[in-house]
């Protein structure tokens, strides 16, 4: 019995040692402990909170994003997708009278069909993810503006605040949809043949497709599922703010594909950890919590946020760099 | 003797032809003013960007246009033309757009003259007139400027501030995008304003690059990291994130929030008490005023330089009259 326990405790130990997670993971306690250390307010229960509510919906949508970039590819037009499902959600609400919760669920709709609409332009067409989706970008965002002409949608029934104000005991209600996000996610990549598949197309699409694996009917679920995802934090915000703003997310593509690549998702596909896409929106959100916190100069704070983004990438790229060092030179060892 | 005949002669004809030409002179001239009371006008507001704060102006320029078109008895039209996203570059093609239409003046507001310039001089060399509007017009570029004086829009809530908790407290000031003149301008009429105070301490408040959830996360922070902060002032249109932050931080009795601006999400937290008043300028009057005075320089009347069309304090007394008007 006890020997089962150290082998798995070994088996744990070897597979800390092998992740790129690992690494990541010690800079974000490394920048929790020196933000707790140089700032009194740092551990404040409405500092964290606030915190945690922001790292919520960059995390969330990080989460959507990092599933793309394990098959190689991304999309740009998340934020124009949750500020379009928010502004439907809220027009449904405040136009057309209809229940909030009712409203809440079309605008999840109104992601999912968005994203699905993405997906089926990329593969249908075999057009560049990329490409494709600054141009739909464009689309979302134009109707966006046609809808509301870039006012906002104000006086949201208090009624649904809660989602995005509120608490779950101390754990602020977004980042609670943020962790339930991430364990269907998971076990969507971990204990699913789809999961497998995911990993299969980001390594080598051709010879997914000759293995027989559908690739452009999971390349389109997930698009819809990131749509779906990126409609969640959409309408989160509405409740957040209690109005439907045609400005929200605008910062939310380049944040969620900086927390998959800083979490230790590779751009190439293939790669990686969903759940290292909600350590890297953590470390995101970190700098930007601490750079106020320690008072630096505002004109300062973009060169401050991108240096230490560019530290954080490194050192994950740096441990798998020693890594693969070490491996080289035990092969070498065992060869002489 | 003939020679006499043939120079009288051609003196006659001279004179006859001069006269004629004269006459012919002094009737184009009444017929191309005529035309220019008679004929149809168009003019052209040219915005920074898509925002309800501009469609304010834009709501101004088309009552304006109304006005005239019913004064005049011909069709004053009114473009409005904004470019997607705050961009010069866009901007300038948007402008370059406007002109090739041949409209008869165009009201622009400017994201950085120096960007735009080269385009607006092309443009009045077309002889097209331009105005510009929510910008101050830079020495020696000879154009009119609609607007107001951002100093003062500042000074008024930073004062306005200071009477509300009393002359002294903890503040913090909010910056908008730092390259916008006017935000820059604001920015620095809050703190020599504030300055005046000496039991006010200033902090930085954080930046919003005009954004209401960029605000929000900045000023959650900045609450954080001063649980004793008494005042917050910001420099643009994102007041409601700040306002946002203070509910969720439960502060709504400790912060006393004075912003800048009339746009609906803020005139509703006015009316909720979470943001005290706002110092606003009016956009449907800078809108009008563009348009009258492209108008006038259409018709060859001379218009003043500067042209200011005020601020307005907006608090609980006024909110509900402020929200009709941008409601509608």
């Amino acid at each position: 019995m006890s020997e089962k326990i150290i082998k798995k405790n070994i088996t744990f130990i070897n597979s800390l040692k092998k992740s790129n997670m690992t690494a990541i993971g010690a800079v974000l306690i490394l920048m929790i402990a020196l933000a707790s250390i140089f700032s009194p307010y740092f551990l404040d229960i409405y500092n964290l909170q606030s915190l945690v509510r922001d790292l919520a919906f960059i995390g969330m949508i990080g989460i959507g994003q990092s599933l793309l970039l394990l098959i190689g590819e991304l999309d740009l037009s998340v934020g124009k997708i949750a500020s379009l499902s928010g502004i439907m959600s809220g027009m449904m609400m405040m136009n057309w009278g209809l229940n909030p919760y009712l409203a809440l669920i079309a605008g999840l709709i109104v992601g999912l069909i968005l994203g699905y609409t993405n997906g089926l332009i990329i593969t249908k067409l075999r057009l560049n993810a990329m490409v494709a989706t600054i141009g739909m970008q464009g689309v979302y965002g134009g109707i966006n503006l046609v809808l509301t002409k870039g006012k906002a949608i104000t006086g949201i029934p208090s009624t649904i605040h809660f989602l995005g104000k509120g608490n779950l005991g101390p754990i602020p209600i977004p980042f609670v949809f943020t962790l339930i996000v991430l364990v269907l996610v998971m076990f969507l990549i971990k204990k699913t043949k789809t999961g497998r598949y995911i990993y299969a197309i980001g390594n080598n699409k051709e010879a997914a497709k000759i293995l027989g694996i559908k690739v452009d009917k999971i390349r389109g679920m997930i698009y819809g599922m990131v749509g779906l995802i990126s409609a969640l934090a959409g309408i989160l915000y509405v409740a957040r703010l209690g109005s439907a703003q045609s400005s929200i997310g605008q910062n939310w593509p380049m944040n969620s594909i900086a927390a998959s690549v800083i979490g230790g998702v590779a751009l190439t596909g293939g790669i990686g950890n969903p759940a290292g896409a909600l350590i890297g929106a953590a470390i995101i959100s970190i700098i930007q919590n601490m750079i106020v916190l320690f008072g630096v100069n505002v004109y300062w704070q973009s060169a401050v946020s991108g240096f230490v983004v560019v530290i954080a990438i490194s050192f994950s790229s740096l441990s798998t760099i020693i890594r693969e060092r070490k491996q080289r030179k035990i092969k070498v060892t065992k060869v002489s | 003797m003939n020679k006499k005949i043939l120079s009288l002669m051609l003196t006659l004809i001279m004179v006859v032809s001069l006269v004629i030409g004269c006459s012919k002179e002094n009737k184009s001239e009444v017929t191309e003013s005529s035309a220019k009371v008679s004929k149809d006008l168009t003019f052209v507001v040219v915005p920074k960007c898509v925002h309800p704060w501009f469609d304010e102006v834009n709501k101004g320029a088309q009552a304006q246009a109304k006005a005239l078109s019913e004064q005049l008895g011909v069709k004053v039209t009114v473009n409005y033309r904004a470019p997607v996203t705050a961009d010069v570059a866009e901007q300038n093609t948007v402008l370059e757009q406007a002109a090739a239409t041949r409209p008869d003046g165009i009201a622009l507001d400017p994201l950085d003259y120096e960007g735009n310039k080269a385009v607006i001089e092309e443009i009045q060399k077309q002889g097209i007139p331009v105005v510009l509007f929510d910008a101050s017009a830079p020495a020696g570029s000879g154009l009119t400027s609609v607007g107001i004086d951002f100093t003062e829009q500042a000074t008024m809530a930073s004062d306005k501030l200071a009477e509300l908790i009393g002359e002294e407290g903890k503040v913090a000031v909010m910056q908008g995008v730092p390259t916008a003149p006017n935000h820059a301008e604001r920015y620095q009429a809050h703190l020599d304003a504030l300055a005046k105070y000496p039991n006010i301490e200033v902090i930085e408040g954080g930046i919003d690059n005009d954004s209401v959830e960029e605000a929000q996360s900045q000023a959650a922070a900045v609450l954080a990291a001063n649980p004793d902060l008494e005042g917050y002032l910001n420099c643009d249109g994102g007041a409601a994130g700040i306002a946002a932050a203070v509910e969720e931080a439960g502060k709504t009795d400790q912060v006393t929030i004075v912003s800048i601006a009339n746009l609906i999400d803020i005139l509703k937290y006015v009316k909720k008490g979470t943001i005290t008043g706002t110092s606003s300028s009016i956009p449907q009057l800078q809108g009008s005023m563009s348009v009258l005075m492209l108008w006038q320089v259409s018709i060859g009347l001379d218009i003043p330089k500067v042209i200011d069309t005020g601020i307005v304090y907006i608090d609980s007394e006024n909110v509900d009259e402020w929200i009709k008007i941008v409601e509608n």
